[in-house]
């Protein structure tokens, strides 16, 4: 499978935190989901993916070219709107007619259009959801054939959000695109994600297909000697509340056929998230 | 260009307002050498203004991110000086001229000879101003470096221009020798701001 994205042996440091000899994989054609806690490392991975931050060292090779200054094939929304506030969605779109070379001035329109945003309007007059949907307008009319979303749904409201992710979906239609999003909302990612790449504290810890992530990790309750009944090679992470115990279980097919009297729960992305983060490593 | 357009849309409306500032402080002070640079010295300070902006909305980032070479970034910002000088230069000019008929400033052949030096001084401010900003970034320290180091370098280009002027007796050789150090301050600036914004994380 051909990649869009090759990150190999990145390392990069601020003070005392570090992303320290990172693989990572974005097969073309598909949409990776970056999922972490704060801090972890997701901006940081996505900066040095662009080129907007400096690698300590390590390989990134986007379409199979370590040369970042190709224009247009690469578009970014970070998770703030990047663009002048003082502008208005028509000088935007000027602008960004005059940057890339492959601009569609129709299809930023209908974009704009789409999202309820009059191009009058200047980008300090929008909510930031709206000024946010600008960014998204922008790069997905410059025919970007990689396009990296950091945060790009928060301060969407859920209906927008919806429309948004039709327009992802709209996008991956052709197969030359491919997508790395990282996002908080994790139910976004489950419902346009093929890959999740799951970092914590500048390591991946988890980077598999969706599905089978959602098909395979569960949750199981319960009692401590219950719980841990199911044998430690089994849990990936254990959390202990007030009156019970939550437990990670990589294959929760497996955990229900052995011990079938024990509920075992399908885990969302969000469970496994918190399980992780907040809970201890079996 | 695209990055000077989007300074210049920017800046517009900063422009009008500057230059009508300019002229009348031009017209009290009723000054010839300081209605052909004023306006071209206030106006330059538009050029990092641009930069402080730029980082505000973290412009730099995106447009790196998206295959923006850092040197162009870095070379539209001198271009957008360079052009806000020549529009200070101009408007000194017509600001000259409208004076000499309310006031004694000479010929207007010798207000032609003598205003690129509003060019040339904004020129320089601009590029010194820019070179300080990429070198010590946004911070308050970084306006008194930049209007310290500008108040050295002019008061040093005006001491030996009006010894020169004196030596040589003509003003054109005066520019044009003024010109020559110009070029050599605004490269040299230049080259300073690509490698210290070639070597940071955005």
């Amino acid at each position: 499978m051909e990649n869009a994205v090759e990150v190999r042996g990145l390392r990069k440091s601020y003070g005392d935190y570090e992303i320290n000899g990172l693989d990572l994989d974005i097969p073309a054609g598909y949409i990776v989901g970056l999922i972490g806690e704060n801090g972890a490392g997701k901006t940081t991975l996505i900066k040095c993916i662009t080129g907007a931050n400096h690698c300590d060292s390590g390989i990134i090779r986007v379409f199979g070219s370590s040369d970042r200054t190709v224009l247009g094939k690469i578009g970014v929304v970070f998770d703030e709107c990047c663009l002048h506030k003082m502008m208005s969605g028509k000088q935007i779109g000027n602008l960004m007619a005059d940057l890339y070379p492959e601009w569609d001035q129709s299809r930023y329109e209908f974009l704009m259009e789409k999202f309820g945003i009059s191009l009058d309007k200047k980008v300090h007059e929008l909510s930031r959801g709206m000024s946010m949907k600008i960014q998204v307008a922008v790069e997905l009319s410059h025919g970007a054939d990689l396009v990296i979303l950091d945060e790009a749904t928060a301060g969407m409201d859920p209906a927008s959000r919806d429309e948004f992710l039709d327009i992802v979906m709209e996008y991956m239609q052709d197969d030359r695109h491919s997508m790395l999003m990282s996002s908080h909302i994790t139910s976004d990612l489950e419902r346009v994600a093929d890959y999740i790449v799951f970092l914590h504290r500048g390591r991946i810890i988890m980077s598999e297909p969706k599905d089978e992530i959602l098909d395979r990790y569960g949750v199981v309750k319960g009692g401590e000697a219950q719980v841990l009944a199911i044998g430690r090679e089994n849990i990936v992470s254990l959390r202990r509340e007030s009156y019970s115990v939550s437990a990670l279980v990589r294959d929760r097919h497996a955990v229900k056929e052995a011990f079938p009297e024990l509920t075992v729960d399908t885990a969302s992305l969000d469970d496994i998230m918190v399980l992780i983060v907040r809970g201890d490593a079996a | 260009m695209t990055l000077v357009r989007k300074d210049l849309i920017l800046i517009k409306s900063s422009i009008v307002s500057l230059s009508i500032f300019a002229a009348v402080l031009c017209f009290l002070l009723k000054v010839p050498l300081i209605t052909y640079i004023l306006p071209a010295v206030l106006l330059v300070s538009l050029a990092s203004a641009s930069i402080r902006w730029d980082e505000q909305c973290n412009w730099d980032r995106y447009i790196t991110s998206i295959g923006v070479d850092r040197n162009t970034i870095v070379r539209s910002k001198f271009v957008t000086g360079a052009i806000l000088a020549l529009i200070g230069t101009a408007i000194g000019l017509v600001i000259s001229i409208s004076m000499s008929y309310v006031y004694d400033f000479g010929d207007v052949a010798s207000m032609v000879t003598a205003c690129p030096l509003g060019f040339i001084i904004g020129i320089i401010v601009s590029s010194v101003s820019v070179a300080v900003y990429y070198v010590t970034g946004n911070s308050v320290k970084t306006q008194y470096i930049s209007v310290v180091a500008n108040i050295v370098v002019i008061s040093a280009l005006i001491t030996l221009s009006m010894i020169a002027a004196e030596a040589f007796g003509d003003l054109t050789l005066v520019v044009l020798a003024l010109a020559a150090v110009a070029v050599v301050i605004v490269y040299t600036c230049y080259l300073v701001s690509c490698r210290r914004f070639a070597g940071i994380d955005l």
